[in-house]
């Protein structure tokens, strides 16, 4: 048992804060063969591969035992402190959405034609991701991932590619919900923006399950 | 009429509030909050400093959200900026303090609150009591691992010290912590 064995991280460097021979860290675990660092590394690893000098050892089998027990434990006070945490305060959530919404997201500008020479109108890229957005979320089934405008959006005419990416409810046919999302943005797009849409990608990113019913 | 996003993915709300959509970042940080608030509350043994904590990491976590590269982490990845801004708040409480040698009382309202007090299993009583014995830099370290399920990187940089250090108070929070659950056993 006094052998080193080739797990012994004492070959490390101990660069930081005086902390003493890392060696000396199983001391008193009575799992001295092995380091308490190792034991736990061998856990997250899920015990994989199988480790004799581990496996074969009550006292390292205690500690490894132990450890895993600790870690289920753990995982139990950590779902006991939020299932006992006060619910947010309905002011607090408001606060922070208030600023939120002073730091939106805008983009860049996007021109519109002005009938006036003397002024101009812009619609931002924000704007336009939402519209994409709620277009897209219409369709049923559907839920838009993220929108991406390509090309030179800043200058009027500019031809721009447009990519959406939507998750689309388990068992629905894929082809068509990306189709009505590709039909329902064009439209969106070409009522109410001026933007030249070169080419209008719809991908199916993800698969998710039904909402629930009833608004609960 | 909008879309119920209460049921969709992370790394959806993610994605979406990182394009500016501002209801799919409520809807995440609502489904997160209990965690969040629960991980700051045990990083500052306090709950209204980790109200704060929570609160700030919310909006730099608003701000950050573009440049997240991996969606579908976003969990972690807003704990790591909890872990973060509860450490500012620490640092910036006692700031003539070395943050490792801070000792906090733990007031995580076990004490206080029979309901929780008998929801508790015996052991995990008995690991609470164990968690407020350890010295404050081992706890810390230890939450930011179990807890916070934040890599020995990100807890070195967050103390100011080295993965090497991180892993040896970490395995010296579970030697006790595992002793003294033993020992109650």
């Amino acid at each position: 048992m006094s052998d080193p064995t080739p797990f012994s991280p004492s070959a490390q460097p101990s660069d930081g804060p005086a902390e003493g021979p890392l060696t000396g860290v199983g001391s008193g675990s009575g799992a001295d063969s092995v380091p308490t660092e190792r034991l736990a590394d061998y856990l997250d690893a899920g015990r994989e591969p199988y480790d004799p000098l581990i496996e074969d050892d009550p006292e390292c089998l205690a500690q490894l035992l132990a450890l895993e027990r600790l870690r289920a434990l753990s995982s139990e006070l950590v779902e006991s402190d939020v299932a006992t945490a006060p619910a947010p305060d309905p002011s607090w959530i408001a606060s922070v959405m208030d600023r939120v919404r002073l730091e939106s997201r805008t983009g860049r500008d996007i021109p519109l034609a002005s009938p006036d020479v003397r002024s101009t109108l812009h619609i931002t890229e924000g704007a336009v991701r939402s519209l994409v957005r709620e277009a897209g979320d219409a369709v049923p089934g559907a839920v838009v991932i993220s929108c991406g405008l390509a090309g030179d959006v800043g200058v009027v005419d500019a031809p721009i590619r447009v990519d959406v990416a939507v998750s689309v409810v388990y068992g629905a046919d894929l082809r068509r919900v990306a189709e009505l999302v590709r039909e329902a943005v064009s439209e969106a797009l070409a009522r109410q923006t001026e933007i030249v849409v070169e080419s209008l990608d719809v991908t199916v990113r993800d698969v998710h399950l039904e909402a629930r019913e009833a608004g609960l | 009429m909008s879309i119920d996003l209460t049921e969709a993915a992370d790394g959806t709300l993610a994605s979406r509030a990182a394009e500016g959509d501002e209801r799919a970042f409520e809807v995440l940080l609502r489904r997160h909050l209990g965690l969040m608030t629960a991980y700051a509350t045990r990083l500052t043994s306090s709950r209204a400093d980790a109200s704060d904590a929570v609160q700030e990491a919310s909006i730099t976590i608003w701000r950050e959200l573009p440049g997240l590269q991996t969606p579908d982490a976003v969990r972690g990845w807003m704990m790591t900026i909890v872990s973060r801004k509860a450490f500012d708040l620490i640092r910036r409480r006692r700031p003539a303090a070395d943050v490792d040698e801070l000792e906090v009382p733990s007031t995580d309202g076990a004490h206080d609150d029979p309901e929780r007090r008998a929801q508790s299993s015996d052991a995990m009583v008995a690991l609470r009591q164990a968690l407020d014995r350890l010295p404050a830099a081992q706890r810390r370290v230890w939450t930011m691992r179990e807890v916070g399920g934040e890599s020995y990187a990100d807890i070195a940089e967050r103390t100011g010290s080295s993965v090497t250090a991180v892993r040896g108070q970490l395995a010296r929070a579970r030697e006790s912590l595992t002793r003294e659950m033993e020992a109650w056993r």
